[in-house]
């Protein structure tokens, strides 16, 4: 029995963590630095200004 | 569909607090230039009607030199808004207008927010804004955005006007740039060249001001006509230097300051001051600034944040981490022996909740934080820094970056990366990327506090004040390396405004700080909490084999038939002190083979394995396997550097009612001590920032070499320099 | 009346801008800023290391480099 629940609590925690690092990957899960940045991270993230678009 | 209204506007003239104030945001603003680096959108709806705002970065102009003013200019190009909200500093109005023209130059639907007239009036500044509407032509609200006054005229006005049709303005820049101009216009519009980007007069302004992206476009466009053009530009460049020693770009410029000046005389502002008297501000600065009193001062205040922290943030912490503490004796009694005690007890109350712990402290640290950004110091950080920067290839306004990063320790390095945008040198803007993580965020500050509070617990303040100076100093060295070998490239002007100093509202301070505890709260609740549960997974799993578990279970058995029946029952019914020195001896026997098995259980999990096999390279800096663990879990998040220990030293206990904090259970850990706990940290400075950080790195640089060199050489020379401290170290003490 | 760079502009020193040499991005920025012939300004102070220095014009304080205001000629 113990087992059985440990086993579904990890397995949730892995789905999870998995699912968020993902998230942030793509650039839209929660801001995750725990400070002041705004936190949609949809525009958080995304590349308006890539210095390698930018001419010298 | 609502009516679309972009906000742009000066930099530090309100744009964000008026964002907030119109949509119920609560983006960051602080006191300095530069905060809002990306568009933000946000709602508005009521009876006057519905709006979808756009709050720009903050310009000065539109030229295509910088990349905020190129994302404002391609914004209001593209997307059309039906109207732009031009928030003017009221205090500031000449330079603030300049941005205003060059929207009316555009052929923008402009309506001036007049902000910030308390400020204005406090200085001794009235003006006459209906005067101003007038002659500008366009709406102009008078506005106190941090009160939320004047929202609703603002809307009203915007209402009333956005379905007008506007006619560009136009300005006179002397005779030959306008004869240059007529000609140029009547060539564009007769073969429509970009006129369904652009107004055709304002293609012809760009060509003479020599700007990069539409000349670019024009030659992507039409050939022909684009050096019809040029020819042109040419002409009036080589006359503009005969004659006047002046050049067309700025010619413009001052023409365009010159038709400002011109409306301004015409009684708009009142001025009861001369307007570059000293205002407190100044008065401020003149000592905050000051050439031998500023450095000091500088140093004085991050000292005294510190101390604040620490000494106020003691006893809550305690507090933390004796309920804690009581949670867990709970959960343990509560609970029969088991995996799933383990998990709760071992995992989550003394992994993630270790770092709850670490609340009261962060809090505290925000507040200071806080109160510096919102107050306008900060900006004379940069300006004190800048020239030292200069010195190691970095920009007055790295420092910003650096601070926002966590260089005043409690930052984040991913708006920190954001930041980096406010660089208008690509080459210094990469320096400062990749340094920008060397800089003590929020998540390094439990790691660190838990550090000091086990082994430097005498100068708290002093030993976080010297994590401070190493993580800058490490920073501008690598900055400097970087500038020398992979990234050099000339120096670039710096020209900024101190904005004034204000006084910081305590409720604003308050919310600023709350978010950001919030934030860290959230973050041990759901990252950290998830990595914790896995790494508790994988420090108890696979366990011992039968083999193993049949050799401690024999230890037990001989030790138990040689104490004899009476004992063992006194052992089950007794309290401690009340045994026999017999019966002691023979408990003390028991938990230490059930020590050793939990040790051995340990080191045989997945966790153990791979950090055992890291010791042979980590012991060179004092790590062993534990510590190994929990820097390559720190990866995910630097939090769990504190969790992984928190759940390792846990697992390795028998007793739970005997353990004290995390810190104390380090204190008398084995192979711990001052040395080690300094190779940690200086490990913990450097090495590779952690995964958030590095996709905003390949984000923002454009591409993921930047990012895998950043994990690569920061994890290299964090390596390098624990094994030098430890080593050097070792030699000495 | 004599005619000097901003560089050599003593602390509390006032003066008038007559020109700015530079052109291209340089220029630009700081003519953005308010800097322009005709304006009044005044040195209000400079960083520990002599550079950058923060001036007052228009009734707001600016800061810039030595070599940036190499470039302004300024009435004294």
């Amino acid at each position: 029995m113990d087992i059985v629940i440990v086993g579904i609590i990890v397995a949730g925690a892995v789905i999870f963590s998995v699912r968020s690092f993902v998230k942030i990957y793509k650039g839209e899960g929660d801001c995750s630095c725990g400070t002041g940045c705004s936190c949609s991270s949809k525009n958080l993230c995304n590349s308006d200004f890539p210095i390698a678009n930018k001419k010298q | 569909m609502g009516i679309a209204i972009a906000l742009a506007g000066n930099p530090n003239s309100g744009k964000t607090t008026l964002f907030n104030a119109l949509t119920g945001a609560r983006q960051h603003v602080g006191n300095y230039p530069g905060v809002t680096v990306e568009k933000k959108e946000g709602k508005y709806s009521d009876d006057i009607g519905e709006f979808n705002i756009v709050d720009l970065p903050g310009t000065y102009s539109l030229t295509a030199y910088s990349m905020e003013e190129v994302v404002a200019r391609d914004y209001l190009v593209n997307e059309k808004p039906a109207m732009v909200v031009d928030i003017i500093d009221a205090s500031n109005l000449e330079r603030n207008l300049y941005l205003c023209v060059q929207f009316l130059e555009m052929g923008m639907p402009v309506t001036i927010a007049l902000n910030m007239m308390d400020v204005a009036n406090k200085r001794g500044i009235e003006i006459d804004h209906k005067k101003l509407s007038k002659l500008l032509n366009i709406p102009v609200v008078p506005t106190i955005a941090r009160k939320g006054h004047g929202k609703k005229k603002l809307l009203q006005a915007i209402a009333a006007k956005s379905e007008s049709n506007i006619e560009p303005l136009k300005i006179s820049y002397g005779q030959d740039i306008d004869t240059a101009l007529d000609e140029m216009e009547d060539m564009i519009k007769s073969s429509g060249f970009l006129t369904n980007r652009y107004n055709a007069r304002w293609t012809a302004i760009k060509y003479l001001e020599n700007d990069g992206q539409v000349k670019e476009l024009g030659s992507k466009g039409d050939k022909n006509l684009d050096l019809q053009l040029e020819t042109i530009v040419e002409k009036v460049t080589k006359h503009l230097a005969a004659t006047l020693d002046t050049h067309p770009e700025g010619m413009i410029a001052d023409q365009r300051y010159g038709f400002i000046n011109s409306i301004l005389k015409q009684g708009i502002i009142k001025r009861y001051h001369d307007e570059n008297r000293l205002q407190i501000s100044d008065k401020i600065d003149k000592v905050v600034t000051n050439r031998f009193l500023g450095p000091i001062i500088m140093i004085a205040i991050i000292m005294g944040l510190y101390k604040f922290t620490f000494s106020y943030s003691e006893m809550p912490v305690s507090w933390f981490e004796s309920f804690f503490g009581w949670l867990s004796g709970a959960v343990d009694s509560a609970l029969p022996e088991g995996l799933l005690k383990s998990l709760i007890v071992s995992g989550i109350i003394d992994g993630a909740g270790g770092v709850l712990g670490f609340v009261p402290l962060i809090m505290f640290m925000f507040f200071g934080v806080s109160l510096l950004e919102d107050s306008g110091y900060l900006a004379r950080m940069s300006f004190m820094l800048d020239r030292i920067f200069r010195m190691f290839g970095l920009h007055g306004s790295s420092v910003m970056a650096f601070i926002i990063s966590g260089g005043i320790a409690g930052g984040c390095a991913v708006p920190g990366v954001m930041a980096t945008r406010t660089l208008k040198s690509p080459k210094e803007r990469l320096a400062t990327l990749l340094t920008v993580p060397f800089m003590n965020c929020g998540a390094k500050l439990p790691v660190f506090a838990l550090l000091i509070a086990a082994f430097f617990s005498e100068n708290e303040a002093q030993m976080m004040l010297v994590i401070t100076l190493i993580a800058w100093f490490g920073a501008l060295i690598v900055a400097r390396i970087l500038r020398s070998t992979v990234i050099k490239g000339e120096a670039t002007p710096f020209v900024m405004e101190l904005p004034p100093y204000r006084m910081p509202t305590l409720k604003g301070i308050l919310i600023h700080t709350w978010e950001r505890t919030w934030q860290y709260i959230k973050k041990a609740g759901t990252v950290i909490l998830g990595v914790s549960i896995i790494i508790w997974a994988m420090m108890t799993f696979p366990g011992l084999d039968e083999n193993q578990s049949k050799l401690f279970e024999d230890q037990r058995a001989v030790i138990t038939s040689q104490a004899g029946y009476a004992i063992l029952s006194d052992i089950e019914t007794l309290e401690s002190d009340q045994l026999s020195a017999q019966a002691s001896a023979v408990k003390d026997n028991l938990s230490r083979v059930d020590l050793d098995e939990a040790k051995a259980g340990l080191k045989n999990s997945i966790a153990g394995r791979i950090g055992t096999s890291l010791e042979g390279l980590t012991k060179f800096a004092g790590f062993d396997w534990r510590t190994n663990i929990a820097l390559v879990g720190g990866f995910a998040a630097k939090e769990v550097v504190v969790s992984t220990l928190g759940t390792a030293y846990s697992l390795g206990e028998v007793d739970p009612e005997e353990k004290g904090s995390l810190s104390e259970r380090l204190k008398s850990a084995e192979g711990w001590g001052p040395l080690t706990a300094f190779s940690l940290i200086i490990f913990t400075i450097f090495y590779a920032p952690c995964f958030v950080t590095v996709i905003c790195i390949a984000r923002e640089a454009g591409s993921w070499k930047w990012a895998g060199f950043s994990v690569v050489f920061n994890t290299v020379l964090a390596f390098g320099l624990s094994v030098l401290c430890y080593q050097v170290g070792s030699v000495i003490m | 009346m004599e005619t000097i760079s901003l560089r050599q502009m003593r602390v509390d020193q006032t003066g008038t801008i007559v020109s700015i040499k530079a052109a291209g991005e340089l220029g630009r920025r700081i003519r953005d800023m308010g800097l322009i012939p005709g304006k009044e300004i005044r040195i209000q102070g400079k960083a520990p290391l002599y550079d950058p220095v923060s001036l007052r014009i228009m009734g707001f304080t600016l800061m810039l480099r030595n070599n940036e205001a190499d470039h302004i000629q300024v009435e004294v």
